[in-house]
């Protein structure tokens, strides 16, 4: 794939004040495509402002190399590249009003007064501050300042746009009302977002693809559907949604399906198999939304082999869902999330009771070491 | 909605008044005498004149030429004009030199860094009186001959670090990531400097310049071990004077030199909320 955007083994450490040496980038490679909202998730401290300030040149990489359109730019200064950055903590120039602001890219590039006020002005329009360009930083609130930050990054039409937790100062509500607008205005203007934030929700909800790392290294690049449904090993299990991990090895294999034995001998059929082979460990990924209750479910004879059992230890009710935590012997507390509907009830604490797994609800993880 | 003053209260702006009266006082004595025509003892109020500034300013006046010390107002002028070129060239040139070397120091990491600045703080907390002996050592044992030059070599010495610390205060309240962003938006170190850069220091630049002016004008100690014989500033001249016995001139010249430092600080603070 020819993107906008090729990253190529890139590595940079950095000396820790402490002494030692911090991986802050591992050999990641990643290709982001035209007009793709591409979303960088990871922990506190995995490399993902250092990725974006190796991008937009600001970080000199220790080895590898970045391609924009195709032309490698590791020799171009941050100010030569086609990219702009809505920092996370906005930036704006506090001694020029927002339209100075958001002209400025285009006023070092000493375009004609006329076409810059003309461009400011149409996205200002853009990003809903028409009429305020005369005002100074200090007297806009937290979202207006992100959308003048937008602004003043977009109206250069940079070829990739980079956000580092732009979102992360405003308060809940605005940032789900900014989630959307990105959303919108990244559909509009056909420019590649690279958006970095540690919130899988908003991953989530607004990338079309995201690339979670860790340690400096991307864990898995996929289709947010995809990640969180199939993610590709534990750590990504855990990072997005809520997930139950059970230690387990395949004990026979059908085909495209398999059966595997939990540690507490409970057996679970017809679990995709995932490439694994009989005798192989692998976690077996549930979760907690996708258990239901087993009553209800048909006969007793199509529940075997889909069934987990334990007693009830804790359990609330959340509104849309009752939580329950089920405590099974040889196996680690079992979370589930009941949708509350006709039908399901509240447990009880030392409840004994069943909770059914349907066969597409399990996706196995090969265990570290073995082949994928 | 009035609030009843509590003794505290009470005490507090009673404190806060007398403060005032002591640091002003003397001052505004100063100014008082300056018009007393009184020639012996400028202490005992005689009658209002101008005089001693006409004699200051080389009019002719009545007074008895034993009351006066300016034989000629020639000297006189000559160490303000001194003082004036020695304090604006200073300011000149040592608000570049500690401009840069704040934004040096902010810019680069490099070993040894607080030590750097801790050398940059030196010459405000050294004794005037030593800096002075060794700016003369210096000069003599290299062969500099005193004059005007040496003043001016000497003043920029110590006037770069206070302009350094005041500019290096300023930066260390600008965000780093502005000149990222600049950068990021495609201007070139240059064009960084100019537009972002340079408008937000700014007002640490103007103060760093105008602190330097007034010591520079101010400076007695030092100034009295570095400057030849003809080259007295103001305050080395008048400090001459006035091993002569005190008189009532010395009044007016001081009064002349408030009302100028009065008219550079109000300037400063003016141009200082017209940045804000
Ligand atoms: N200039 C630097 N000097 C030393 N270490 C650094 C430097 N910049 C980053 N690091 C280290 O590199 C690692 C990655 O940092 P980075 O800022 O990329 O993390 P991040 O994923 O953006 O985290 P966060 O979500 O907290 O912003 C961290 O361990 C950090 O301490
Ligand atoms: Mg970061």
């Amino acid at each position: 794939m020819q993107g906008i955007l090729r990253i190529e083994n890139a590595s940079k450490s950095f000396q820790a004040p402490e002494g030692g040496v911090i991986r802050a980038l591992d050999n990641v490679s990643l290709t982001v495509a035209h007009n793709e909202f591409l979303t960088l998730l990871g922990p506190s401290g995995c490399g993902k402002t250092t990725l974006l300030r190796a991008v937009s040149g600001f970080e000199d990489l220790d080895s590898g190399e970045i391609y924009i359109d195709g032309q490698p730019v590791s020799d171009q200064p941050a100010h030569k590249r086609p990219v702009n950055t809505v920092f996370q903590r906005y930036a704006l120039f506090p001694h020029l009003t927002v339209e100075r602001n958001v002209a400025y890219s285009l006023e070092v590039r000493g375009i004609a007064k006329a076409e810059i006020r003309e461009r400011v002005g149409n996205m200002l329009e853009l990003v809903g501050l028409a009429g305020m360009g005369a005002r100074k930083i200090g007297q806009l609130s937290g979202g207006q300042q992100q959308r003048v930050a937008l602004a003043r990054s977009l109206v250069a039409q940079p070829k990739i746009l980079l956000l580092d937790e732009p979102l992360s100062a405003l308060d809940k509500n605005l940032r789900h009302k900014m989630q959307q607008e990105l959303k919108i205005l990244q559909h509009e203007l056909g420019i590649s977002f690279i958006f970095v934030t540690h919130d899988q929700e908003e991953a989530l909800v607004m990338s079309d693809r995201i690339a979670v790392l860790n340690g400096g290294t991307i864990q898995q690049l996929d289709a947010p559907e995809e990640l969180y449904r199939r993610p590709g090993n534990e750590f990504v299990a855990r990072f997005i949604g809520e997930s139950n991990l059970l230690d387990a090895t395949v004990v026979s294999v059908e085909g495209a399906s398999c059966d595997v034995v939990l540690t507490d001998g409970t057996v679970i059929r017809d679990c995709p198999v995932n490439g694994l082979k009989q005798g192989d460990p692998a976690k077996v990924l549930i979760r907690p939304e996708n258990l239901v209750e087993s009553v209800g479910q048909s006969s007793a004879d199509e529940r075997a082999g889909h069934e987990i059992s334990g007693t009830v230890s804790e359990s609330f009710f959340a509104g849309t869902d009752y939580h329950l935590v089920l405590a099974c012997q040889g196996l680690p507390p079992v979370r589930a999330s009941l949708r509350a509907g006709p039908g399901t009830s509240h447990h009880t604490i030392g409840e004994q009771t069943s909770l059914f797994v349907p066969h597409d609800a399990v996706h196995l993880i090969p265990e570290r070491g073995a082949p994928a | 909605m009035r609030r009843k003053m509590s003794w505290r209260n009470l005490f507090l702006s009673v404190y806060g008044w007398l403060f005032l009266v002591f640091i002003y006082v003397p001052i505004l004595l100063i100014t008082v005498f300056s018009f007393n025509s009184n020639p012996v003892n400028m202490m005992i109020w005689q009658g209002f004149t101008f005089d001693w500034y006409r004699t200051i300013f080389g009019f002719p006046t009545e007074l008895n030429e034993l009351t006066l010390y300016v034989e000629s107002t020639d000297q006189l002028y000559h160490a303000v004009l001194n003082s004036l070129t020695v304090a604006l060239i200073t300011t000149a040139v040592s608000t570049v030199l500690g401009t840069s070397v704040a934004l040096a120091v902010a810019r680069f990491r490099f070993r040894l860094k607080n030590f750097y600045r801790a050398l940059m703080f030196m010459p405000m907390i050294m004794p005037d009186i030593i800096l002075g002996i060794a700016l003369l050592i210096f000069f003599v044992s290299f062969g500099f001959g005193l004059g005007l030059h040496t003043i001016i070599i000497g003043h920029c010495t110590f006037l770069s670090s206070y302009v350094f610390i005041v500019v290096s205060a300023r930066i260390s309240d600008m965000d780093d990531s502005l000149e990222e962003a600049s950068a990021d938006l495609g201007a070139d170190g240059w064009t960084t400097f100019k537009r972002v850069t340079l408008p937000l220091i700014a007002p640490g630049v103007i103060g760093g310049a105008m602190l330097a002016f007034i010591i520079s004008m101010d400076d007695l100690v030092i100034t009295y071990f570095i400057s030849g014989v003809d080259s007295t500033t103001l305050p080395v001249h008048i400090y001459g004077m006035l091993r002569r016995g005190i008189k009532p001139e010395i009044n007016a010249i001081a009064t002349v030199m408030l009302a100028f430092s009065f008219i550079i600080a109000s300037v400063g603070l003016y141009m200082r909320s017209r940045k804000k």
